[in-house]
């Protein structure tokens, strides 16, 4: 054998497990399809001129091959059926995968999150619940120097948090405020922010700048928070621009190899175990592509369940101009939630939280800004000074409802390494559908307590679909008929394949951000693979 | 920072560039260079043309960051966005002539802005208002790319943080 472990993805789910496997003495190989960035050189954000470069986190978004583009969901759309437009699937290619881009939400799921079908009669229960993921949502906050405050009343009682709280930014005291009036509360947000100094990294510096890679290295995305530790332990071998192509099988159906290419060409790898952490799309495409007389229908598929259960981000949210004079761009960018309505309120509507940004964009940067802005000469800059950073966007987002018909597929088009490409199936329920019209009103209502002219744009997913957050393809379960690994993210019926991506959460945590949750569940499968080693 | 040979024209110090040795605007006249910087000038004005209009300001413009020759550089390299350039200076001139009798760089920051908000105004002449839309559009971007545009509007670059 190559390894004792072979892990697919280098993002939060298989960055986290590669360090506790490694720190567990096996030698482990973290396969990474896009490169290691150098914050201080790649990030567009070190440059004055950021708008106009092409920020290396948008490749994988620039440059998706993974999806079939002409394969269209069909959709309701002001009163006439139409296609949704393509899936957006917002991820990233390179060592800490979307944990380079987030925005640093680390989230622990409310406990009702866990078990929806028996409180409220719709979606799926975990074959876990929150008091067994807790250790581990604790391990992966310490590791990342989460910053936070107890007393969330709308979460599980908990300990102290690594690193305290960000206080509230200009604009979130405004619109706390606004909250306030529209019958709700805006809490400070816990994010892998380190408040303080953690592992001799700078502490957050507010910049606002996440979402374009964090220049300070403050944020703990897994390649600054997590790989450093494991490549300590010299039981790491992090094998970055490389590809798998498919996962070889034997007769019983186990994985006897892998096939994956680099610059160098094809070649083939042997471990022990294989954990996959490509995400809720790359994972099952994997598996659906890799089959054998013994797994027709793709890897752990005998049951139809891979694919299935696909949920995207089913969102609304607005946007408008604060009068007061703040710089809304400045601070965490996401530093506060409203949690209120993360329970489901009624029968119709499933939980969703709210939220708010400010953080530049290419299409609100200074440059931006001063093209949009009208006229020419002293007043037309005078106007851009006045209106430069106080865009603000509110959102909710929605827990979307499992449906097993909503599913990831092999397309016949495949891509320019002839991998089959995927077709994305995706449908909102009435539930869905009631609950972005819900969310959609209560941002109107917040929005008209703000200082403010009033929303001057609103979306929703309804026919553009956002993949920020995307699970539920290759779910956990009890039982193989409806789930595709167990409550350790073994696949059912194999020996020796993991998955510990965003593939297995079999709901979305009523809206809230999935990476603390994936890293938790990731903790607790290497923790059980370990175990698997040792008892051989 | 004034790097290029100086023009003085109604009062403003401006720098006339280097683009006058290549391209369509190598036959163009020295009055029409002039127009040219003038313009650049109005949409983001220099500190000493504020001063002299009586706003004391220590913030660079466009001039002072050589964006005319930058401009001058781009009307080289590409033959479309100079014919335009060259046509938008003489439609500008020809508006100043007409309701000022003076050529454009002649005429008082005021009354610049006042013929330049006029032609971008949308029940003006079609052509000319999408030209000015573009130099000024290819003007704000020169100048809010750079770390004195950050500063007129307030902003700060996280590579410009002190701890970074």
């Amino acid at each position: 054998m190559d390894f004792d472990i072979i892990i697919i993805g280098a993002g939060a789910g298989g960055g986290m497990a590669a360090l506790r496997l490694c720190e567990h003495g096996f030698k482990v190989a973290l396969i990474e399809r896009g490169p290691r960035f150098d914050p201080r050189k790649d990030y567009i954000m070190n440059y004055a001129d950021w708008e106009r470069r092409e920020d290396p986190l948008d490749h994988a978004l620039r440059s998706e091959q993974t999806i079939d583009r002409n394969y269209l969901t069909k959709v309701v759309y002001n009163n006439k059926e139409v296609r949704r437009r393509s899936l957006r699937y917002h991820r990233v290619h390179g060592v800490g995968g979307s944990t380079l881009h987030y925005q640093g939400e680390a989230h622990r799921f409310a406990e009702h999150a866990f078990q929806t079908k028996r409180q409220f009669g719709w979606g799926v229960n975990w074959p876990i619940g929150y008091a067994e993921l807790a250790p581990y949502y604790a391990q992966a906050e310490t590791l990342l120097g989460v910053a936070g405050e107890q007393g969330n009343p709308f979460k599980a009682q908990r300990e102290a948090f690594p690193t305290p709280a960000h206080g509230l930014s200009a604009k979130s005291l405004i619109m706390a405020a606004a909250a306030t009036k529209a019958g709700f509360s805006l809490l400070p947000n816990t994010l892998a922010l380190p408040s303080k100094s953690i592992d001799g990294r700078k502490p957050c510096q507010h910049s606002g700048g996440c979402n374009y890679g964090c220049v300070f290295q403050a944020k703990s995305s897994v390649d600054q928070a997590i790989i450093p530790k494991a490549e300590k332990t010299n039981n790491l071998s992090l094998l970055t621009e490389t590809r798998v192509l498919n996962l070889n099988l034997d007769d019983g159906g186990e994985i006897t190899s892998i096939n994956c290419v680099d610059s160098n060409g094809t070649r083939r790898l042997t471990a022990k175990r294989y954990v996959l952490a490509g995400g809720a799309i790359e994972t099952p495409r994997l598996m659906l592509a890799s089959a054998n007389p013994a797994q027709a229908n793709g890897l752990g598929n005998n049951h139809d369940q891979v694919g299935r259960y696909f949920m995207e981000t089913a969102s609304s949210a607005a946007s408008f101009v604060l009068d007061s004079k703040v710089k809304a761009y400045t601070g965490p960018p996401i530093d506060a939630r409203v949690w209120d309505f993360c329970q489901p309120q009624d029968a119709q509507t499933s939980g969703f939280v709210l939220g708010l940004t400010g953080y530049l964009q290419p299409s609100t940067g200074p440059v931006s800004n001063a093209i949009k802005t009208p006229g020419i000469g002293r007043a037309h800059l005078q106007r851009a000074i006045e209106t430069f950073g106080r865009t603000l966007h509110v959102f909710g987002i929605a827990e979307q409802e499992p449906v097993a018909s909503n599913r990831i597929t092999l397309s016949a088009e495949k891509d320019h390494r002839g991998q089959a490409k995927v077709k994305v199936h995706c449908e909102y329920s009435e539930r869905d559908k009631h609950t972005l019209k819900v969310i959609k009103q209560k941002l109107k209502d917040w929005v008209s307590h703000a200082p403010s002219k009033g929303i001057t744009y609103a979306s929703d997913t309804i026919y553009r679909p956002s993949a920020t957050h995307v699970g539920g393809t290759c779910r956990m379960g009890d039982e193989p008929m409806h789930s595709v690994v167990d409550a350790y993210g073994k696949l059912h019926g194999q020996n020796n394949c993991y998955i510990t991506d965003a593939s297995v959460l079999p709901t979305q945590g009523a809206g809230d951000s999935p990476s603390l949750t994936i890293q938790a569940l990731a903790l607790r499968t290497a923790d059980r693979i370990s175990a698997d080693l040792k008892n051989g | 920072m004034l790097t290029s040979s100086l023009l003085v024209v109604g009062g403003v110090g401006i720098g006339v560039a280097l683009y006058n040795r290549r391209g369509l605007l190598a036959n163009k006249t020295r009055a029409s260079l002039s127009t040219l910087s003038s313009v650049i000038d109005t949409i983001v004005p220099s500190a000493v043309t504020s001063t002299n209009q009586g706003r004391a300001t220590d913030q660079s413009g466009a001039i002072d960051l050589n964006i005319d020759q930058a401009i001058g550089q781009l009307a080289t390299k590409k033959p479309t966005f100079d014919k335009q350039l060259t046509r938008l200076i003489s439609e500008i001139d020809s508006l100043a002539l007409q309701s000022h009798h003076r050529p454009f760089a002649e005429l008082d920051i005021d009354n610049r802005e006042a013929l330049l908000n006029t032609m971008l105004n949308p029940s003006g002449q079609i052509v000319a208002r999408r030209n000015l839309r573009m130099l000024r559009d290819t003007v704000l971007d020169m100048f809010f790319s750079r770390h004195e545009g950050h500063r007129l509007v307030g902003y700060t670059l996280p590579a410009d943080y002190s701890h970074y």
